[in-house]
């Protein structure tokens, strides 16, 4: 957790705006664990990655993409920043 | 001579009673434990005073007992209605309030969002029965599991099903025995299916197209399995299709581009997989090449069809990988039984490779909407030429110089996102009812990802209130289904028109399509 991005207060909102936008539930605190709360199916999958990149302008690597990635909001955040850094370096 | 479906599988637990008919994760049912428990199930429901005819509500996620559900329903004499419990509370209250059950048959993950609606109908746990062990009121073992008498004819319904309706309220497609009967018919030969084939199940229950996976798959002898909830990334599918050694993989064109996007297939992959089909969206060319390239063996089949003709009523079989990635693939030629129809708005004909509304007919034609006169009379339609009864599908198309069918998009303004149908007029209904919008319009924009197609929002508020997307969506959200809310939102002053003063839609999806964000 020593990345700036990653305490962002801001990106943390705009990323449970997302969620709640492509599914249609109340986004859960930064840490709770979507999966196993059921909060995401697959379709579900596909529309949250889809809207975070068009909103984040990122390409999310789906080949390499592992559960924990995504598992809370925390997450989903920390994955984002490490790809825009990635298309920047 | 059409079949009941629960007959249709009654023959297999007789020919197969000890092979597997249904998995999911740890579960397993074999066609014996099938038929009986839900001869069982069927007697407790008519105890509980489900009489022919009456309509069963199954607010249930996806699982084996849902499917027991059904099958119970069916041989109470009733219909069953799938329920979608991800669904919010106001939508499920008026599907149950349409559909006028007699019972829920529910599970216990149905129980927060059952007691926030209101119904008189009576409330069955459907734990209990697949855990015999536990004796409760609900419980039941205790009934005869032998054969019941047969208490409907294949030209009843069996079960309903709930799409969007551009006026604001669901609308229940009747689907009858004989509709998904013809339907079967052609298919299972066709596509070759033999007892032993292990069959996928992926879509949800309340969608039109779980019903060729689990009629096909139960009256052929093949083995189902369901795609349980928490299989998520393109690699978890995959390895799901390896793990499970699948034979026929059946689904909606977005999971195949999203696991072509995750490059989850591996060249020579799915060495079990001999077939391959899609439906309820079209599939882009370049995400079909990468399939093809990568598992060779297998058919390749594009299904068209509305739910009011369940399941699909054309085929197209994809024999070469796709070179030109701009050229939509055909839907075809009608499947057996059924004929498509190409036609202006006089109902005649269109001369050859015009393009006309596509209307339907044959036997797997539903007889209409769940009491609606209206809808039925609108979208069932008398073709003047032959006296015969056609559905206006909304479609619009094309037939070529070889006779194959190509679909154009839509007359109207239903669109499909994720496979899902949806009418935004019922978005439309639903946002101008809330307080604070003046005006709005929504519209579907080609995503350019594997989600087809963004639903696009824009909205004038009235002078005196601050509305913006996270309060419009939540209010939505309380009304609609997480796939119909809009992912893209813009607040405009005005809605922009055309000179007869109607909203000029195509200049609002250029302005999403170009890139105009919150």
């Amino acid at each position: 957790m020593n990345d700036a991005t990653i305490n962002d207060a801001g990106e943390i909102a705009r990323a449970q705006q997302i969620f709640e936008n492509a599914l249609n539930v109340t986004a859960p605190d930064p840490d709770v664990d979507i999966i196993e709360t059921g909060l995401i199916d697959s379709l579900g999958l596909v529309t949250l990655i889809f809207e975070l990149e068009r909103e984040f302008d990122v390409q999310v690597p789906l080949e390499s993409l592992e559960v924990d990635d995504f598992r809370t909001i925390s997450n989903l955040v920390r994955t984002l920043g490490s790809l825009r850094r990635k298309a920047s370096a | 001579m059409s079949q009941l479906l629960h007959d249709r599988v009654a023959r297999t637990a007789e020919s197969r009673p000890d092979e597997t008919a249904i998995v999911m994760g740890s579960e397993r049912l074999t066609y014996s434990e099938l038929e009986q428990r839900s001869n069982q199930l069927a007697r407790l429901l008519i105890d509980h005073g489900v009489r022919p005819g009456d309509r069963v509500c199954l607010p249930q996620p996806k699982a084996p007992a849902a499917i027991l559900s059904m099958l119970a329903t069916l041989k109470a004499g009733a219909i069953y209605v799938p329920v979608d419990i991800a669904s919010p509370a106001p939508r499920v209250e008026k599907i149950v309030a349409a559909a006028e059950p007699s019972l829920l048959l529910a599970s216990d993950d149905a129980s927060e969002l059952l007691a926030s609606i209101g119904t008189d109908a009576g409330l069955v746990s459907v734990a209990g029965v697949l855990q015999g062990a536990e004796a409760g009121p609900e419980d039941a073992d205790g009934y005869d599991a032998g054969p019941l008498p047969r208490l409907t004819r294949p030209s009843d319904p069996a079960h309903i099903l709930f799409t969007s309706g551009s006026t604001g309220a669901p609308k229940g497609v009747i689907i009858t025995h004989a509709m998904v009967d013809a339907f079967l018919d052609w298919a299972l030969p066709y596509f070759g299916h033999q007892p032993g084939d292990r069959i996928s199940g992926h879509p949800p229950l309340h969608f039109d197209l779980s019903t060729f996976d689990i009629y096909g798959s139960l009256s052929i002898g093949a083995e189902l399995h369901l795609v349980p909830g928490d299989v998520l990334l393109p690699s978890q599918l995959a390895s799901f299709i390896r793990d499970a050694e699948l034979t026929q993989w059946f689904s909606v064109p977005s999971t195949f581009a999203y696991m072509a996007r995750g490059d989850a297939v591996a060249q020579g992959d799915f060495q079990s997989l001999g077939r391959i089909i899609w439906c309820g969206e079209v599939l882009q060319p370049a995400v079909l090449a990468y399939w093809m390239r990568r598992v060779p063996q297998c058919t390749y089949t594009n299904l068209y069809g509305p739910t009011e003709a369940t399941i699909a009523s054309s085929y197209y079989a994809v024999t070469a990988v796709p070179e030109d990635e701009t050229a939509a693939i055909p839907i075809g030629t009608p499947c057996g039984g059924e004929e498509i129809r190409v036609l202006d708005e006089a109902l005649e004909p269109v001369p050859p490779s015009e393009i006309g509304e596509l209307y339907i007919e044959g036997a797997g034609l539903s007889p209409g909407y769940w009491r609606d006169e209206e809808k039925t009379r609108a979208a069932f339609v008398t073709e003047p030429r032959t006296g015969r009864r056609l559905y206006r599908t909304g479609d619009l198309g094309r037939r070529d110089e070889q006779g194959l069918l190509h679909f154009l998009g839509r007359a109207d303004s239903q669109i499909k996102s994720r496979g899902y149908r949806i009418e935004l007029g019922e978005i439309e209904t639903t946002l101008t009812a809330l307080r604070g919008v003046a005006e709005c319009a929504v519209v579907g924009v080609p995503s350019g990802g594997f989600d087809s197609t963004a639903i696009c929002c824009a909205w004038v508020s009235r002078e005196d209130a601050e509305l913006d997307p996270k309060h419009l969506r939540a209010a939505l959200s309380k009304a609609l289904p997480a796939y119909m809310l809009p992912s893209r939102w813009l607040e405009l002053t005005e809605l922009p028109k055309n000179a007869n003063g109607k909203i000029d839609r195509p200049a609002l999806r250029q302005r999403f399509a170009t890139g105009s964000k919150q």
